[in-house]
């Protein structure tokens, strides 16, 4: 097959990988951010330590890395993982650990006198935390996690190399036979990536207009 | 009849001592003001009787419960516990009624629009009747604080206890804050004020405690303390702040 047309709907096919892979390891980013960085802000010290250890494991290493461990590595100790559940496994480890640092981060911001008014209230932990402070903190999240949003959209990018027929694979696929289109191809894979994650900028813009209280 | 009860309470930071030996009674419908100049543990004596602090040694009873007895939750104690803040610390995200309405809601247990009254109540009661769904950060400093008054006394607490509650703010506007507080002295509102306002402590305070380094340097009613003080370290303060 030839031309640019014809590439069209191994693209968008290639576009709707992308975009759930980018999904399920968002979500996967979420629940793990929220879980260990409501937990790191909470637990005393000595609990935050184990957990910032793996935080920091997972933040220093090539992500690019951890795909080829998880996806070449891996059945050799007898656990078979495909291209995608490796690629969306790895986002979502290395967005978590991201996640919950945005999580704890938002979380230890918000004043002390907060905690204390709350407390003075009658208000136990949980509804402290989730009365009081997790409102304001949803706040300060928002920006960062766009951001890890957009990092996981175009990280997901290397996932075309453990074999998984992302946006990018489809379009190196079709290059491959017919180079001659690869200029319009790219440009029209570039674009791809832009106008998913642009209107998730646009919408978290309008969510903090609508959350700043006056 | 006495409402809070300190007995030989000590608080240390390290090596650091904050409370050296405190002791007072405060009884039913009392205004008792604390002076005394900073970093005396003036308002760590408040936080320890609501358990915001842990206490080292001594008892605390309010309203006859031990603030040291693990018996004793924290949720009894801080609902006959009422605490306003130097820096107001309303939530910001809830209007003014809502900041009034959460612990009788959250706490209490009461329904939606008993609540609701009751907040709309006391608004009403510190003049900010119109500004119920207002955001804190839509009001003055001293609207701040009012409203903060209102959503400590939603918990109908024993006790009201004040922590500097006007030095944040201007001076033209601690009026507004402290004829809320003579109101509630008033109406016999057993009060515990952590204050600078000497005027507030003569006129209004039915007994004054004048601290420093961390132990009790004086006390009686306000003529005495204020008007003819014995001891040399409240004079020279005294001589400071007036």
């Amino acid at each position: 097959m030839h031309g640019y047309a014809s590439a069209l709907p191994a693209l968008l096919r290639g576009l709707g990988v992308t975009f759930a892979i980018a999904s399920v390891a968002m979500i996967v980013a979420v629940v793990l951010g929220f879980a260990f960085g409501i937990v790191r802000s909470q637990a005393p010290r000595a609990f935050d330590l184990p957990i910032l250890a793996v935080v920091e494991f997972f933040r220093g290493i090539p992500l690019l890395v951890l795909m080829y461990f998880l996806f070449f590595g891996l059945p050799q100790l007898g656990v078979r993982t495909s291209g995608g559940v490796a690629a969306v496994a790895a986002l979502g480890l290395y967005a978590g650990a991201l996640g919950s640092e945005i999580v704890r981060g938002a979380i230890v911001s918000i004043p002390r006198g907060q905690r204390e008014a709350a407390a003075a209230l009658g208000l136990g932990r949980a509804q402290s935390l989730g009365l009081v402070i997790l409102p304001q903190a949803l706040r300060r999240m928002l920006p960062p996690f766009v951001a890890l949003f957009a990092l996981i959209v175009e990280s997901s990018s290397l996932a075309s190399l453990i074999g998984v027929s992302d946006l990018l694979e489809a379009a190196r696929q079709h290059v491959e036979s017919d180079d001659a289109v690869a200029l319009p191809i790219y440009l029209t894979v570039l674009v791809a990536y832009f106008l998913i994650n642009f209107p998730v900028s646009l919408l978290s813009r309008r969510l903090e207009r609508r959350l700043a209280r006056p | 009849m006495t409402i809070v009860s300190l007995a030989h309470v000590k608080k240390s930071y390290g090596a650091h001592t904050v409370l050296a030996d405190i002791s007072l009674d405060v009884g039913q419908g009392e205004v008792c003001c604390i002076i005394g100049p900073s970093g005396s543990g003036k308002s760590t004596v408040l936080r320890c009787i609501n358990r915001l602090v842990p206490i080292d040694a001594g008892e605390i009873i309010v309203d006859g419960l031990s603030v040291t007895d693990p018996g004793v939750s924290d949720v009894a104690l801080r609902r006959r516990v009422g605490m306003v803040f130097q820096q107001f610390n309303l939530f910001p995200h809830l209007t003014a009624l809502d900041n009034v309405m959460l612990a009788p809601r959250k706490v209490r247990g009461l329904d939606a629009a008993a609540a609701r009254e009751l907040g709309l109540g006391l608004l009403a009661k510190v003049g900010l009747g119109e500004k119920a769904a207002s955001y804190p950060a839509q009001l003055s400093g001293g609207q701040q604080q009012r409203v903060a008054i209102a959503r400590a006394l939603a918990m109908e607490p024993r006790v009201m206890l004040f922590d500097e509650a006007t030095s944040a703010l201007d001076p033209e506007i601690t009026g507004e804050v402290l004829a809320v507080m003579k109101q509630l002295a008033r109406e016999h509102i057993t009060m515990i004020c952590v204050t600078h306002e000497m005027g507030f402590a003569r006129e209004v305070g039915t007994h004054v405690i004048f601290m420093d380094g961390g132990v009790v340097v004086e006390e009686g009613p306000p003529s005495e303390v204020l008007g003819a003080p014995k001891h040399e370290r409240t004079r020279s303060f005294l001589a400071k702040v007036l």
